[in-house]
């Protein structure tokens, strides 16, 4: 059994309740269909907002003619950018000038920069009136050349996305850690490969949403939206509307459908429902439609890595350079955060300290970018897993063992890396082996080679990935030194009620993690209760709830960074129990323990309900002792130390507080004909670190493993080459269903995290483990065809064009 | 999203029907709307008239069987088609193109009919039913004709229907001594298909007595490869055969290009099908 | 005819009945009008099966069929599954396993899943795959919302077993 020992040497009792296979608590409301989920607010006389958006990715906009909206009852209001230019301030930009100038507003001004942005918003009585009406807008474009790729961005002639900054760079900044120059030098062998990244998207089942209602009496807008970083988005959206967070309240449900980081540059829409509401006096709805969340619910950032990899002709990789270009889309929303995310995962899971980056992020007249699920380090992670390929193959050895060579030991945990990530333990070779042995590996190798012969395509891959959780804002000052955010931080509330009951609370939103079961197993550790006992209120609210600056459900940090918190207030709130169970049992405070809401004594046996606590401590508070405020509530704001706090002159910082990993193993085959790829074996192995509920746990891993598959051989978002997004809706952008789901076997290597205080690892984003096991796997399978890939993505009908051209040559 | 307003009929009888359509030019007949309804919710699709079929008396669904006729009404739902013996037992093509429409719901609200009449190549039935050389009942104010199937899909969503027209009812031969088969490849079952094919395919002794090959997005409509039929007959089912059978069958053909598969890989994917399902009747 | 038309519609056995445009989907009419709000919205293309529902017995998507088409009809939405709070077989197999994490497709998972095994009590693992084709899920990866069926399919057949 494992112990819960915090990082300074304190230890307890094995846990009772932290590590059990509790039943979710949430999912008995769900089962009902009792959730309570934006879509579901009614306040009384809602309208309901829609947009017209553009068609084309490029264009001015030349005149916009909303006249016809107003033909149909029912419409109340028409916006344009045109009036939101001169009533609201643009974003605020994370980036400095030049292109920290570049004007972001909710609705396109002047030109529309990508295909389906919002151009105007119709203010409707009925969604169905709303949405006619947005067909009746009538706008003249002029139509522009498009940018669509990273690197023709950069290019001398390209368009200008946002002409007042000058070029399409966003941000670039230079890592140049060790000394990749004596690297080159020694190595044997130089690999040189381009590593590309696709344009995928999050998308939750339920696609953002917000209501925003005004209360003229107190000048207060309120706002319930799904966003999930509401404090983050919070000053944004003051700021925009010129309002100061007193005058606005950031409310999110118990329930969001699921976000994996499509939900936070919602922001854009909160603005405008909020702008609207203030003008129309009543509450203003707004509900993306599917085709919508997939134009511009954020997608993925798509990248171009051209590396070098220097390495000695054993396998061992001495150092690697590489030059990287992101592609960010229209607007950098949460941008350009994502070029400075990758640097969590610096040198992947392999101990190599020589590195060098230059990292671009640039714009084009593609839907924004923003945090999906393993935002910006599922990207380096697989440039990692293909170049560790690309080694083995140009080595002729086995791409297991050139990884082998590489992988950090266990004995260098914890292991600063060279940008100073602290990986927090982990046995990287033994749980590589443990998956190896599960998958069968050689099993396989000698089937694919007997199977050759009779023409079937059978392909291995592996992936080792980084899943790097609990983030520090301090990086963000690579990119601005003045902006105004730095480390985490998140709050815990526990009271001990009148009525002896216990209640928790937290700063974070829950998409979906079941943050009510797992957290009240951290109250019920510390109370020794049954964590049934133990109530928890859901939901966010800036104004009548608690919160920290950094709350949200973002970045795999609510167990790590709220569940301390909550830990650290249970931990305070037992000692005030205690010390007030001290004098009205007359017995020495070394003696009194608390178990199932009784306080009882461990000399006499003697016991008193918690209630009797309570009581004397809320209302009976004459009989409090002296120097003992009344009350039991306890509140703590935990701010990890992540012991490279602040970014150094060469980018060196601690990144996130927790570094989980996970190495996936696909075995896959290829039809000779049809190239449709068929997963035949997906195993993973991870270390979660200490968990606190396995169920969650375990849920996490199959969700990530989903979108990962659903990520390397489904999901594509395709423009044409004048900018239009071929892939909008379901039909054309296919997430994978139950029938293509492979089955998973998860293994577990758990050690404590080094760095969290209750062990645990943020984990649940995943770092696209499955996107390079799968990509390895097709490509092996496809050997005999001669077929390189250099992307994430691959579909038969992919196969298909590069076997043809291969055929033509 | 939300579909656009549109007038509402809902007609109690086949004649009721004709005359409404027949006085109503934009009149659209509504069974399952499966097909329609998502169109008009993305307003890619927007008729400004609507006439449900669903209380129109004549019209409740069924299968029958009349000796070696089988009856099928238009609107009996694709789940029904799909699990019914008699069907499964005699032309078991259709049963199997049924069962690998969409999904589950799909198929319990999609209607043979509402399939056809739609004139959309990627419907998994229209290929199944040019296999099986199938009747069309159509009513209209004029009365009742029968539209042999090959004869009714002209163009891309377009018909042999005239407007004022109702499919009333298929009518396909029992034939439970061929070979059957329908194959299709789609990326999920929220996409449309790739490609798909239906085969069926009298053996006599291992000779091919008869043929019908029909190809679904292979074109503007669904398509019967004629000339590859016409090679088969007579000949033995050797893979030699089989593979000029699939070659002959594709080499003209023009298959849409979208962002699944553009005309060259649907034509390879028509390719193996064909392939495949006629090895599958042979070993 | 234009204009408004009345309907009325029994859901989980009460009747509902509206002045409604024929253009209103069935999924708004529960949601709105019958003010029930486990039935959720997912897509804009009949593919995610979030908005699944039982008309008159059968697995429908109730976002493809105008509320007007089912006047007369009986619909069953996920508030019919539990009786007072006691959940069913199926809800509870669902939350044994952990079938769902953030909720939102589950509604409509529990109908496919109940019109599945009301007609095939003892589903092989293709079939409940096959059954739950039109679903979308994008947090639980489907694995754990399969064994919550077979599971379900079990328990199912022991109490049948042992009412005879």
């Amino acid at each position: 059994m494992e112990v819960l020992q915090t990082h300074k040497g304190e230890v307890k009792a094995a846990n009772k309740y932290i590590g059990k296979n509790i039943k979710i608590r949430e999912d008995v409301k769900l089962v009902q269909g009792k959730g309570h989920y934006i879509d579901d607010l009614e306040l009384p006389g809602t309208l309901h907002m829609a947009y017209a958006t553009s068609t084309y990715g490029h264009a001015r906009i030349k005149k916009i003619d909303t006249s016809k909206c107003f033909t149909i009852p029912g419409v109340l209001y028409v916006v344009t950018g045109e009036e939101l230019k001169s009533r609201l301030s643009p974003f605020m930009e994370i980036a400095t000038p030049p292109s920290g100038n570049l004007r972001d507003y909710p609705l396109a001004v002047d030109k529309v920069r990508y295909y389906g942005e919002p151009v105007a918003a119709i203010v409707a009585t009925d969604p169905y009136i709303a949405e006619d009406a947005a067909e009746l807008v009538d706008v003249e474009y002029e139509l522009l050349p498009v940018v669509l790729d990273g690197e023709k961005s950069l290019e001398q002639d390209a368009p200008l996305v946002h002409e007042n900054i000058g070029s399409n760079v966003v941000w670039k900044g230079v890592w140049d850690l060790g000394d990749t120059e004596s690297a080159f030098d020694r190595a044997d062998l130089i690999v040189e490969d381009v590593v590309r990244t696709h344009r995928y998207a999050s998308v939750p089942l339920e696609t953002n949403g917000m209501v925003a209602s005004y209360d003229e009496g107190s000048n207060i807008i309120t706002v319930h939206s799904v966003n999930q970083m509401p404090m983050f988005s919070l000053p944004l959206i003051c700021a925009a509307l010129g309002i100061p967070p007193s005058g606005f309240r950031m409310i999110v449900p118990p329930n969001v459908g699921g976000a994996f980081g499509g939900k936070i540059i919602n922001y854009t829409h909160i603005t405008l429902v909020s702008y609207l509401t203030r003008i129309l006096k009543k509450p203003v709805k707004y509900v993306e439609t599917r085709t919508e969340n997939i134009t511009f619910g954020t997608h993925n950032n798509e990248r171009i890595y051209h590396v070098s990899l220097a390495a000695r002709k054993d396998g061992k990789v001495l150092g690697v350079r590489m030059k990287a270009i992101d592609n960010c889309g229209a607007y950098p929303r949460y941008e350009p955060a994502g070029a400075v995310i990758w640097a969590q995962v610096v040198p992947g899971i392999y101990d190599v300290r020589d590195i060098y980056v230059e990292f671009i992020q640039v714009l084009s007249n593609k839907g924004p970018t923003g945090p999906v699920r393993g935002y910006s380090r599922v990207q380096h992670n697989f440039m990692w897993e293909r170049m560790m390929n690309a080694l083995a193959k140009k080595l002729n050895m086995d791409p297991t063992e050139v990884r082998f060579k590489n992988l950090i030991q266990p004995e260098k945990m914890p292991y600063v890396g060279p940008s100073n990530t602290i990986y927090d333990g982990g046995n990287y070779p033994a749980s590589f082996k443990r998956l190896l042995d599960t998958l069968e590996y050689k099993k396989w190798r000698d089937l694919q080679a007997k199977s050759r012969p009779d023409g079937r395509l059978i392909g291995i891959g592996v992936a080792a990935v980084i899943d790097s959780g609990a983030n520090n804002f301090s990086q963000i000052k690579i990119i601005n030194k003045d902006f105004p955010a730095s480390g985490n931080s998140d709050v815990g509330m526990v009271i001990v009620d009148q009525f002896g009951d216990i209640v928790a609370r937290t700063g974070t939103t829950d998409q979906g993690q079941s943050h009510a079961t797992t957290f009240s197993q951290i109250v019920a550790e510390v109370f020794d209760t049954d964590p049934e006992e133990i109530k928890f209120q859901e939901g966010f609210d800036s104004i009548s709830n608690i919160w920290a600056a950094h709350s949200g459900a973002y970045a795999s940090r609510s167990a790590v960074i709220a569940g301390t918190a909550l830990y650290y207030a249970a931990r305070n709130l037992k000692q005030k129990v205690l010390k007030i169970a001290q004098s009205i049992m007359d017995e020495p405070i070394s003696d009194l323990d608390i178990k199932n809401k009784e306080v009882f004594s461990k000399v006499s046996g003697k016991k008193i309900p918690l209630a009797k606590v309570a009581s004397v401590a809320w209302s009976d508070v004459g009989l409090l002792p002296d120097g003992i405020d009344p009350g039991l509530m306890s509140y703590a704001i935990y701010k990890p130390d992540f012991k490279f706090n602040m970014p150094d002159e060469r980018n060196r910082i601690n990144n996130t507080l927790t570094y989980s990993y996970s190495i996936h193993a696909t075995v896959v085959e290829v039809d000779p004909e049809t190239f449709q790829i068929k997963i035949l074996k997906h195993v993973v192995i991870s270390d979660p670190g200490t968990i606190i509920n396995p169920l969650v746990v375990e849920g996490q891993e199959m969700g990530a493993t989903l979108h990962g598959i659903s990520a390397a051989l489904s999901e594509n978002l395709v423009y044409d080459d004048d900018g239009i997004l071929l892939s909008s809706n379901f039909w054309d952008y296919n997430v994978i269903g139950a029938k293509q789901m492979p089955d998973l076997e998860l293994l577990q290597d758990v050690t404590r995290s080094t760095s969290s205080v209750l062990g645990v690892r943020g984990i649940g984003e995943g770092g696209g483990g499955p996107i390079g096991s799968i990509i390895n796997a097709v490509e092996d399978a496809v050997t005999p065809l001669n077929i390189k890939l250099i992307s994430s993505n691959i579909s038969s009908y992919d196969l298909f064009s590069l076997n043809r051209k291969n055929e033509v040559i | 999203m939300r579909p656009r307003p549109f007038d509402f009929y809902q007609p109690t009888s086949i004649k009721e029907a004709s005359e409404i359509l027949h006085s109503h030019e934009d009149a659209k007949p509504l069974a399952g709307g499966q097909s329609l309804i998502p169109m008009m919710k993305l307003r890619i699709f927007s008729p400004s008239e609507i006439m449900s079929l669903a209380k129109i008396k004549e019209m409740k669904p069924y299968i029958s069987e009349t000796g070696q006729i089988l009856k099928i009404g238009a609107m009996a739902t694709h789940d029904m088609i799909h699990r019914s013996d008699v069907l499964r037992n005699a032309v078991p093509v259709l049963s199997e193109a049924a069962g690998e429409i969409a999904d589950q719901q799909i198929r319990n609200r999609g209607t043979i009919g509402g399939n056809i009449a739609h004139g959309d190549p990627s419907t998994n039935l229209s290929a199944a039913l040019l296999a099986l050389d199938a009747e069309i009942e159509v009513q209209g104010i004029e009365g009742t004709r029968i539209i042999p199937i090959d004869e009714f899909f002209l163009d891309l969503f377009t018909t042999a229907l005239d407007h004022g027209e109702i499919i009333t009812e298929f009518r396909v031969k029992a034939s439970p001594h061929t070979k059957q088969k329908f194959m299709k490849v789609a990326k999920s079952d929220t996409a449309f298909p790739m490609a798909f094919v239906a085969l069926n395919v009298g053996l006599s002794e291992g000779f091919v007595e008869n043929a019908r090959i029909a190809l679904g997005v292979a074109g503007p409509t669904p398509l019967r490869a004629l000339e590859a039929e016409k090679f088969l007959l007579k000949k033995r089912l050797d893979s030699e055969v089989i593979t000029k059978a699939a070659q002959i069958a594709t080499k003209d053909l023009e298959p849409p290009s979208d962002v699944h598969a553009s005309e060259e890989y649907r034509k390879q994917l028509l390719s193996t099908l064909i392939k495949r399902g006629l090895s599958s009747f042979v070993g | 005819m234009s204009g408004k038309q009345l309907v009325n519609i029994e859901i989980n056995g009460k009747k509902y009945s509206a002045e409604v445009e024929p253009r209103l989907l069935l999924v708004d009419f529960i949601r709105d009008t019958a003010k029930l709000k486990g039935t959720h919205i997912g897509c804009d293309t009949t593919s995610c099966g979030a908005c699944t529902i039982l008309l008159d017995g059968k697995s429908i998507k109730s976002c493809t069929m105008f509320a007007v088409e089912a006047d007369g009809s009986k619909i069953s939405t996920v508030e019919s599954l539990a009786t007072d709070g006691k959940l069913n077989i199926l809800q509870n197999a669902f939350w044994e396993h952990h079938a769902l994490q953030c909720g939102y497709c589950t509604p409509g998972m529990l109908m496919s899943s109940t019109f599945l095994l009301s007609r095939n009590p003892d589903p092989t693992e293709e079939e409940i795959r096959e059954g739950i084709a039109g679903n979308i899920c994008r947090c639980t990866g489907y694995i754990n919302i399969i064994k919550a069926v077979k599971d379900a399919a079990l328990v199912m057949s022991a109490e049948t077993g042992k009412e005879k």
